[in-house]
């Protein structure tokens, strides 16, 4: 049994067996690569067509109704093979004495793997005889290549799959085929003009009665620019995009053996700090590898294949790369979960520290960031609120929350809470404890670090550190332009804005921080807001304690003791320190 | 290919230009009769060979051809000899005649050597 194929020939419909049907279209593409659009190829190939449909019907008379290989065979040793008529399209080809040299001038040179030349697959001896050099110097780029972070193994992988084998004698003719030179582009951008010249012709004959000829011609050669620009253009955006995958891809692979603890590269320590141990984040780099990197890397072998016209890429390969897409999205899901679930429960371990009393009735207050940091930390914490970073092994934070209250009792008291997370409570807990933050004080002076730490091999599980330093009522505090890093919505009475309560001293009172030195023209966090948004409010009612306003922003109402704001943060409702 | 195969080749291959061209002149003709004749004569081995030719004469203006329906399949391309082809022929015909006489003359005769003293 054969299953059967549909053709056209000659403007007549066959039948013909799957079998039979390859082997015509081989003839027919073997006979087409030997004449050149100059000979009038589009034309031969139209006679040589219908007189095949012919005798294809001559066939077909008796009863048959399906064309089959014997038939095929038959017809095509009637017709010849091309070599045996190559000559007639090129009369000065038939006096040249070597036929086959002469035969195989005429292929188009393609990229091929050459089977007969080949240390794996034959990849470099195919690009050696497409470049025509020595496979030796393409063997040497190579070595050195995959000394280089292993890129040149993935290339060679790439374009073992992308190029095909050179399997029949015309294929190794091709990959020879005519060297690149510039007779070769020039008499290839004949033919193409040749091409673009008949087409034209005969849209003349067929359309010129109807419209001007003169401008059909003008618009139909339009359309040829056009289409070799655009095929051009393509090709180029083609390349770009092939450039960008081939570079995803190299860095995804080197990221891989980064983890793998290959020698002489450092990756991104992050990833260590996340995960649980060495294998999860393997899987989880290769899960990401699969999702991120095979879909870039199929990219890339398609735009190879289109560039260099090659078919590429079987039914089977295409299978392949989905499933493994696929499996990679699920393993990174999975790691997801996994890793999701290290961050479900939070916990914190607060400490109550009684301060040694100083001397004085005031506590200076100071951080321990250089001053060249100053400024960095400022911005970081302006754009991103926080930052993390990873010094060797150690791993930095400066997630820290610095507040101050009224102290009930005499003395100055610090709170230190140290919040973690973790899959349960006690882990989460257990996390927390781990965490290093150190103060110092020396009679008034407090000394606080910028940065707690985590032990070497702790995981980052969103570890923060809350200060909250209490303050008896009547004695002072002084905040210096250190603090700015650590400060966070410190509140006082004129809700005076945490960049303006540095540099200055402050006094607890019964009703919360004031200001003992402002010069009153510190920003606030009411006058702000009303400075901006004076045009836009709707609703703008102030008194001396409490306002009420709504603007294009949202709504906010501010009183001693709470204040409600909603706005593009959300419903927030907060409570202030009670009066005593 | 042998050596002599390939001269023969080249041989035939001189003359068929030749020959086709002079089908032509007697009567419009569809290619598979200028086959069926070149193959009595063994001027040619397969089918193939003709189509590029004719084309190759087409472009060179020395043949043209018009389309003729055919009941036993698609329509078929009658050729004939244009004034041109014809004027070619007879230039070729004169070619001929020199030439098979020339090489009856080399061929045939005894060769005539003289050495110079």
């Amino acid at each position: 049994m054969n299953k059967t194929v549909t053709v056209n020939l000659g403007g007549i419909v066959f039948h013909i067996d799957e079998n039979a049907y390859d082997a015509l279209q081989k003839y027919l593409n073997s006979i087409r690569s030997h004449f050149t659009s100059a000979d009038g190829r589009d034309e031969i190939m139209q006679d040589i067509e219908s007189r095949i449909a012919e005798m294809f019907l001559e066939r077909a008379k008796d009863s048959k109704q399906v064309i089959t290989l014997t038939d095929v065979e038959q017809v095509t040793a009637i017709m010849g093979k091309p070599e045996d008529f190559a000559g007639e399209g090129e009369p000065k080809s038939s006096s040249a004495p070597n036929e086959e040299a002469a035969a195989g001038n005429t292929y188009k040179r393609r990229l091929f793997r050459n089977p007969d030349d080949k240390m794996l697959g034959g990849v470099c001896s195919g690009i050696a005889a497409y470049f025509d050099t020595d496979v030796v110097w393409i063997r040497i780029i190579w070595a050195i290549l995959f000394f280089a972070f292993g890129s040149g193994l993935l290339l060679y992988i790439i374009l073992w799959i992308v190029i095909p084998m050179a399997k029949t004698t015309a294929e190794k003719l091709q990959m020879r085929g005519e060297p690149i030179n510039v007779s070769n582009i020039e008499k290839n951008i004949k033919e193409e003009a040749e091409a673009i010249k008949q087409k034209m012709e005969q849209w003349g004959k067929e359309n010129g009665k109807q419209i001007g000829t003169g401008i059909g011609r003008f618009f139909e050669a339009l359309g040829e620019v056009f289409r070799i620009l655009f095929s051009f253009i393509g090709k180029l955006i083609l390349t770009f995009f092939a450039f960008i995958g081939i570079i995803i891809c190299l860095s995804l692979f080197i990221g891989l053996l980064g983890i793998l603890g290959l020698p002489g590269i450092h990756l991104w320590n992050m990833t260590l700090e996340l995960f649980n141990n060495q294998s999860q984040l393997v899987w989880a780099y290769i899960g990401l590898m699969l999702a991120i990197g095979l879909p870039f890397l199929m990219l890339v072998i398609r735009a190879i294949g289109v560039i260099f016209n090659i078919k590429t890429m079987s039914k089977f390969v295409n299978m392949t790369a989905l499933s493994l897409w696929l499996g990679g999205i699920a393993i990174c899901i999975l790691m997801g979960i996994k890793l999701g679930k290290e961050f479900r429960e939070d916990e914190s371990i607060t400490q109550e520290i009684t301060l040694v009393r100083p001397v004085s009735d005031t506590l200076y207050l100071k951080s321990s960031v250089a001053n060249n940091e100053y400024n960095e930390s400022k911005y970081r914490k302006r754009f991103w609120h926080h930052g993390i970073r990873i010094n060797e092994d150690v791993f930095e934070s400066d997630k820290i929350e610095f507040d101050i209250a009224k102290e009930p009792a005499k003395q100055f008291t610090l709170v230190k809470m140290m919040t973690a997370s973790g899959s349960t409570r006690d882990q989460a807990k257990e996390r927390a404890s781990h965490t290093i933050y150190s103060f110092a004080q020396k009679d008034s002076l407090l000394v606080f670090d910028a940065q707690f730490t985590l032990p070497p091999k702790e995981k980052y599980r969103r570890q923060e550190v809350q200060l909250i330093l209490r303050i008896p009522v009547g004695k002072y505090v002084y905040i210096d332009e250190s603090m700015h890093s650590i400060l966070y919505n410190v509140d006082n009475v004129k809700g005076i804005l945490d960049d303006d309560m540095v540099g200055r001293t402050w006094k607890m009172t019964e009703h919360g921080l004031i200001c003992v030195d402002c010069t009153g023209r510190e920003r606030t966090k009411y006058s702000e807001n009303a400075d901006k948004d004076d045009e836009d409010a709707v609703v703008d009612i102030r008194g001396d304690s409490a306002s009420v306003k709504i603007d294009k922003h949202g709504v906010s109402i501010n009183a001693p003791d709470a204040e409600v704001k909603m706005d593009e943060n959300g419903f927030r409702m907060r409570k202030k320190e009670k009066k005593n | 290919m042998s050596n002599l195969e390939n001269t023969q080749a080249q041989m035939r291959r001189g003359v068929l230009e030749f020959c086709v061209l002079s089908i032509l002149s007697h009567a419009e003709v569809y290619p598979s009769d200028i086959i069926e004749r070149l193959k009595d004569a063994r001027l040619i081995v397969v089918e193939g060979t003709l189509y590029p030719l004719l084309t190759r004469l087409k472009n060179a203006g020395l043949v043209s051809y018009k389309w003729v329906e055919s009941k036993s399949g698609p329509p078929r391309k009658y050729f004939s000899l244009t004034p041109l082809g014809e004027k070619f022929l007879e230039e070729l015909h004169t070619t001929w005649d020199e030439l098979v006489e020339a090489v009856n003359n080399t061929t045939k005769k005894k060769p005539d050597v003289r050495y110079e003293t």
